[in-house]
């Protein structure tokens, strides 16, 4: 993969992206059902206030923003070029893609958990993760149309290559 | 500058790009994936007695239900599932010493490996490993709080000076697996091999009528036995008819009376050691469901009654849940995740031991035996054990043990044999089994989900839209016609069957006479004994009559009629644990006393109308004093003694070590076939060398009357049943009766029940702390259901709300 300097727009749009999935949780998600919101974020939790105000969308939009954000910002960082970014979002694609399905099979998973994971945060939530997670087909075709959308941005953010970088 | 440039370029771009990925993985973990609206509304709470409720919303997971319920037997029974995992898992020597080797050694030669404990339950349905994951976690959480808080370490574990460890799906499965077994007819029972050691016995000591006796002694069928489905229903007819090979061509082979004495004594000797410690359960049940065309309402009513043993806590407590889309309360089994016997707002159920043949033993050629694996077997206060585990195509070998390939010489007095086990193999699916039955919505589903229960068991049902039915579960594979009262191999090359090939299924429903019931006797006409377990030889007497006789007999029956039938029927007692063998015997012995040549004496006289005017039960005294009353009735005393002598002088000439074992209730049997007109004759004339048996009854009452001398006989006698803790011994006991462990009595209007009682002995918590000066100090609801059990008086359970 070659490289160039990073791409600020990516990286910005895929923040932002991320932040909205973010929002979602903290509207939409009542405190106690992400490990992350029942922490620091439960404190901020705008449920009560807003409650279900995405609605059918609030339910697989974070699935849709994380795969979608994450493509952004790896494409950005790394500044890649059309090959690259369809590696990247092959990436995250298989990356979203393997952990819905090891909700849907989760004892296979579990097997592989070390126990060192317990007590480190986030790590430690690794083993409810599939073993209390819910497996959603709409996740899964959210993965896949949060992957074409990023795709089709970053072919539209993408820097042109200079002459000097086409020599190389 | 440009180089140093480049690689800051690199360097940060290479860490930003680990930074991103890491929150990627962070971010997917972080947010528990996608589970957007699960939040867990799963609580516990418990009634007066201990009893608890697990109450939340069907759209509770299944792991988070059976988290509860994992939590609240940890806390009742965490002592007891200790006992009960390590009896299992082949780990109680660990803790136990020696004394307990040989059942670790048996569980592990006919146990799954850990390989096959981890396919198994990566073959259960998702849902499946989701109860067995949160029934574990909720045991889990249990010990962490006791880690936390050391005072609240059971007795029994500061005891031993030991900490429980984590509970694994593997714990569950195990002991899941040999719970099964423990309530299966066959599954550890030898009966195979105990009926070729009398067969050999009987030839060595009558060469030319010994087959017959073998014959008389291990009748095959017999039509006039009482069945759960009346009226000459025969849904599968064994092909055993007239003369059997055996006494067609009786054959000769190698003597393994030896043998089959030693493995008996073996058995016999881990059954006492796990009685020791409260991990031994008792086989038998009761149990009686009435069409509404019998009840004073019209409602269809069933009562249970699984008699399980009277263990310290008890084997049994019972629970609720409603959650997670199941509605079902009933009697629990500490480690297994499920309601095993229990009601629903739409049916109800029972389970009493059936009798599918399930097991058959091989004898084996050395050139079939592979080595599966190696155990080490821990054992306190003495060196590990390294036992190696091999299997034939049948199964595990289950003799030599252990088997040694460079030590064992062929010997025909000790030959190599397998155990297999019809249920090898889908004894998982009973975590689905319980689930379906729990969550069937009609007589059909309950149908199909008994097609997963991996034991046989007699089920008795009732519902709302007022059907009865029943059904006996268990995997009886079709067999070649051939001889299957002795092992395969001992007298012709062995016969095979496939497990997957059943026999039809033994079931009914909404009969004729409006009621199905049974203590343990046979499913319907057509079907054999049980050929592994000899008390499983159906014959004109067997104590599920006392039931029959009263249903049968009464109409309009009410609630309370059908829930103190319990204690009517547990008041009669016989040398087949209940029943009235006088119904049986009364009018040949009455008439060869009458008929006698000598004429009828005083003393005969009197003890004929002793009997005559017998209630049938063997607490004195009439209904009143059933329940509490100490005396035996004389006249029940005098009939125990009456026909105990009469089968002494029939069978007299069968005093030989091999026959030591034989059950009074079979040989009733047979004397009962030599007296009864119709239905199955004997062979040979077990009265021999008396001219009768008339001659025998009446020399026998003279007998028995000589030795009880004057009346009373039974003052005081009635006997009780003790509750002893492995430890601190006797902590409770009760009059005897032949009563269940567990009881339910439930009545369905259209819809769902209008009436639920239940019992069960002690309490539902099994918890003893260590006190301050380390006197054991027993938890508020230890003995909490002893004010309703002991006297059979039930309790009110709630019913189920709308």
């Amino acid at each position: 993969m070659h490289s160039t300097k990073a791409n600020a727009l990516q990286i910005l749009i895929g923040i932002a992206t991320l932040l909205v999935g973010l929002l979602v949780y903290l509207i939409d998600r009542p405190p106690d059902t992400a490990y992350f919101l029942a922490g620091w974020a439960k404190d901020i939790s705008l449920h009560d206030k807003f409650p279900n105000m995405f609605g059918h969308i609030g339910s697989s939009f974070p699935a849709f923003a994380h795969v979608f954000s994450f493509i952004l910002i790896t494409a950005g960082i790394l500044g890649s070029r059309k090959r690259g970014c369809l590696f990247i979002c092959l990436f995250w694609l298989l990356i979203d893609g393997a952990f819905e399905m090891g909700q849907r099979y989760s004892s296979t998973p579990l097997k592989f958990i070390p126990s060192w994971f317990d007590g480190i945060p986030f790590l430690e939530n690794t083993a409810n993760f599939f073993r209390l997670g819910t497996f959603d087909y709409l996740d899964l075709i959210a993965f896949l149309l949060g992957t074409v959308f990023a795709y089709i941005i970053l072919t539209f953010t993408m820097e042109r290559r200079t002459g000097y970088e086409k020599k190389g | 500058m440009k180089k140093r440039d480049n690689l800051f370029f690199k360097v940060t771009t290479a860490v930003g790009l680990a930074c991103v990925i890491v929150l990627g993985f962070i971010t997917i973990i972080g947010t528990g994936g996608d589970d957007n609206d699960r939040q867990s509304t799963v609580e516990i709470t418990r009634d007066g007695r201990g009893v608890w409720f697990i109450t939340g919303y069907d759209e509770d997971n299944l792991y988070d239900v059976f988290d509860a319920m994992g939590y609240a037997v940890a806390t009742d029974r965490l002592w007891q599932a200790e006992t009960f995992r390590r009896a299992a898992t082949g780990r109680l020597a660990e803790i136990f010493g020696p004394d307990q080797l040989e059942q670790d050694v048996l569980v592990r030669i006919t146990g799954y490996s850990d390989q096959e404990l981890e396919d198994g339950f990566d073959a259960l349905d998702e849902e499946v490993q989701d109860v067995i994951n949160g029934y574990v976690a909720g045991f889990n959480r249990r010990i962490a709080e006791i880690r936390d808080y050391r005072s609240l370490l059971p007795f029994e574990f500061a005891a031993l000076g030991f900490m429980p460890e984590d509970w694994t799906y593997k714990d569950v499965l195990a002991w899941a697996t040999l719970m099964m077994r423990n309530f299966d007819v066959e599954a550890q029972k030898m009966g195979q091999l105990d009926n070729a050691a009398l067969y050999q016995g009987l030839m060595t000591l009558y060469p030319t009528t010994g087959a017959i006796m073998f014959e008389d002694l291990r009748w095959i069928n017999d039509p006039d036995a009482l069945t759960y489905i009346p009226g000459g229903v025969k849904l599968f007819e064994s092909r055993e008819k007239g003369l059997s090979p055996l006494m067609e061509n009786p054959p000769s082979f190698p003597d393994v009376s030896g043998l089959a004495k030693s493995m008996a004594e073996m058995r016999s000797r881990i059954d006492e050691n796990l009685k020791k410690i409260n991990a031994y359960v008792k086989m038998g049940s009761y149990a009686w469901t009435v069409a509404g065309s019998k009840t004073a309402d019209g409602n269809p009513i069933i009562y249970s009654g699984p008699q399980m043993g009277f263990t310290v806590p008890s084997v049994v407590g019972e629970g609720s849940i409603r959650a997670g889309g199941l509605n079902v309360s009933g009697m629990i089994i500490t480690g297994i995740p499920a309601i095993v016997i229990g009601r629903t707002p739409h049916h109800a159920w029972s389970m009493q031991v059936g009798h599918a043949h399930t097991v058959d033993y091989y004898f084996e050629d050395p050139s079939n035996v592979t080595l599966n694996r190696m155990e080490t077997i821990h054992v306190a206060g003495g060196d590990d054990v390294v036992l190696p585990v091999w299997r034939t195509v049948h199964g595990p070998v289950i003799n030599p043990i252990p088997y040694d390939p460079g030590t064992y010489v062929p010997n025909p007095l000790n030959p190599i044999i397998s155990w297999k086990y019809s249920h090898w193999g889908y004894e998982f699916e009973s975590m689905k089994a319980y689930l379906d039955i729990a969550r069937a919505t009609s007589m059909d589903e309950f149908g199909a989900a008994i097609e997963l229960v991996p034991l046989s068991q007699h089920f008795c049902y009732a519902d709302r839209d007022g059907n009865i039915a029943y059904w006996m579960s268990g995997r009886d594979p079709v067999r070649p016609y051939g001889e299957w009262r002795l092992p395969q191999g001992a007298v012709a090359p062995p016969l095979e069957w496939d497990s997957a090939v059943l026999i039809p299924r033994s079931t009914d429903r909404n009969n004729g006479q409006g009621y199905y019931c049974g203590w343990n006797n046979k499913t319907n006409e057509g079907y054999a004994n049980s050929y592994n377990n000899l008390s499983y030889f159906f014959g004109p007497f067997n104590r599920a009559h006392v039931v029959d006789d009263y249903l049968s007999a009464h109409n309009g029956l009410t609630f309370d009629d059908l829930r103190n039938l319990a204690l009517n029927i547990a008041t009669t007692d016989s040398f087949g644990d209940g029943g009235n063998p006088w119904k049986f015997a009364s009018n040949y012995f009455t008439a060869a006393v009458n008929t006698a040549p000598d004429a009828p004496n005083a003393d005969r006289s009197a003890a004929l109308a002793l009997l005559a005017a017998w209630d049938g039960h063997f607490v004195d005294g009439g209904n009143t004093e059933w329940a509490e009353g100490m005396d035996r009735a004389d006249a029940w005393v005098l009939m125990d003694a009456w026909i105990d002598e009469v089968l002494n002088l029939t069978f007299d000439e069968l005093d030989s070590p091999f026959l030591e074992e034989e059950k009074e209730i079979r040989l009733f049997n047979v004397l009962l076939h030599g007296l009864m007109p119709g239905g199955i004759e004997n062979n040979y004339d077990w009265y021999k060398p008396y001219n009768s048996y008339d001659e025998i009854i009446v020399e026998a009452l003279d007998n028995v009357l000589g030795d009880l001398g004057a009346r009373p006989w039974g003052n005081n006698e009635r006997g009780i049943i003790t509750f002893n803790h492995d430890m601190l011994r006797l902590v409770w006991e009760i009059p005897f009766s032949s009563r269940s462990t567990y009881a339910h009595c439930v009545e369905f209007g259209v819809t769902g029940p209008v009436g639920i009682e239940s019992m069960f002995p002690l309490g539902e918590s099994g918890t003893i702390l260590m006190g301050e000066i380390g006197a054991p100090v027993f938890d508020d609801n230890f003995f909490s259901m002893t004010p309703v059990y002991d006297d059979f008086s039930h309790r009110e359970f709630p019913l189920f709300k709308p």
